[in-house]
């Protein structure tokens, strides 16, 4: 799913589809390797989130682990430009707020499971439209009203 | 075709999202979107735009009841005119033309039971064509249009030992 070959040449228009959800695995193991509690979070919500985040390391293990999200939107920018919305890619909240506490950006964190696929309608059941292929090589993402240009992964 | 059922697909279970969002998953301009909906909605495809509502979390008083009735179609209209004769009445939510041991499928929003038990005997029952009825009650909706509703919170307290 994640073989974008052929997608520039072919003109084609196709959607772009999430299974899964971006981050959760790095979020987790993040939280897990981090000693204490980070400032400004209170010892409570570091409690439950590291509760979550052992839970999902059980739950991804064996799993096959992915690059962030903005690795496998850059990867697909390689073959295709693209229009996506931030917003529309599926987060766990804990992860959210993993990201939040340690200072990470949750697009960068790994993702277990997580796919990006090229798609036409109609969609599988299982995954999440975020966005569209266009003609160039312009790879523009939406996160609320302001649209800006992809960066490369990790500036 | 295709694109237009694939708009409908998004707008059904987000009514709310925006032309300019649209036009990103979609893979069109802005102002295609702004076209296909308004000729959608001018062809009738798109009959409105509401928003869910959980009334349990309200103390608004609201009872929902599906009404089985039985109806003596008329000849040369069918179920047509008996129907549109139900859907008329403002408390009305639904009606469907149904297959099977009953005709009609109402569905009802009152306040009460007893506000709508009394439109089931003063005003369903008292039509000519109708030959019975059969209502239930919806004690509580669990999901609704593909979204579910009231989701159980998790307790996020600490244990404390004393």
């Amino acid at each position: 799913m994640n073989n974008f070959n052929g997608a520039r040449t072919s003109g084609a228009s196709f959607s772009i589809m999430v299974r899964g959800y971006a981050g959760s695995y790095g979020a987790a193991k993040a939280c897990m390797e981090t000693a204490g509690v980070p400032e400004g979070t209170r010892e409570h919500t570091w409690t439950r989130l590291r509760k979550w985040a052992g839970a999902a390391l059980d739950k991804y293990s064996g799993a096959k682990i992915q690059p962030g999200m903005h690795t496998l939107l850059w990867n697909l920018g390689e073959e295709t430009g693209f229009k996506v919305i931030l917003r529309d890619i599926p987060l766990e909240q804990e992860a959210v707020e993993i990201a939040e506490a340690l200072g990470l950006d949750v697009y960068e964190l790994e993702s277990a499971e997580t796919e990006i696929a090229l798609c036409t309608y109609p969609y599988p059941e299982d995954m999440t439209l975020i966005g569209h292929t266009c003609e160039g090589r312009d790879k523009i993402v939406f996160n609320g009203s302001v649209s800006s240009y992809l960066n490369r992964p990790g500036e | 075709m295709e694109f237009r059922e694939e708009l409908l697909r998004i707008i059904e279970k987000n009514s709310r999202i925006d032309t300019k969002e649209l036009a990103v998953l979609l893979g069109v301009t802005e102002d295609t979107v702004a076209a296909e909906l308004k000729a959608l909605e001018n062809d009738g495809t798109i009959c409105g735009y509401h928003t869910m509502v959980n009334w349990d979390n309200m103390s608004t008083e609201k009872v929902t009841a599906l009404i089985e009735v039985k109806v003596t179609p008329q000849r040369g209209q069918g179920f047509d005119n008996i129907a549109e004769r139900i859907y008329n009445y403002p408390e009305v939510e639904s009606v469907y033309l149904m297959a099977g041991g009953y005709d009609l499928m109402v569905i009802l929003e009152g306040k009460t039971i007893r506000e709508v038990s009394g439109f089931v005997s003063e005003k369903l029952s008292a039509l000519e064509t109708v030959t019975g009825t059969a209502t239930h009650f919806i004690l509580k909706k669990y999901k609704d249009h593909g979204t579910i509703l009231g989701k159980k919170k998790e307790d996020s307290r600490e244990i404390v030992t004393p």
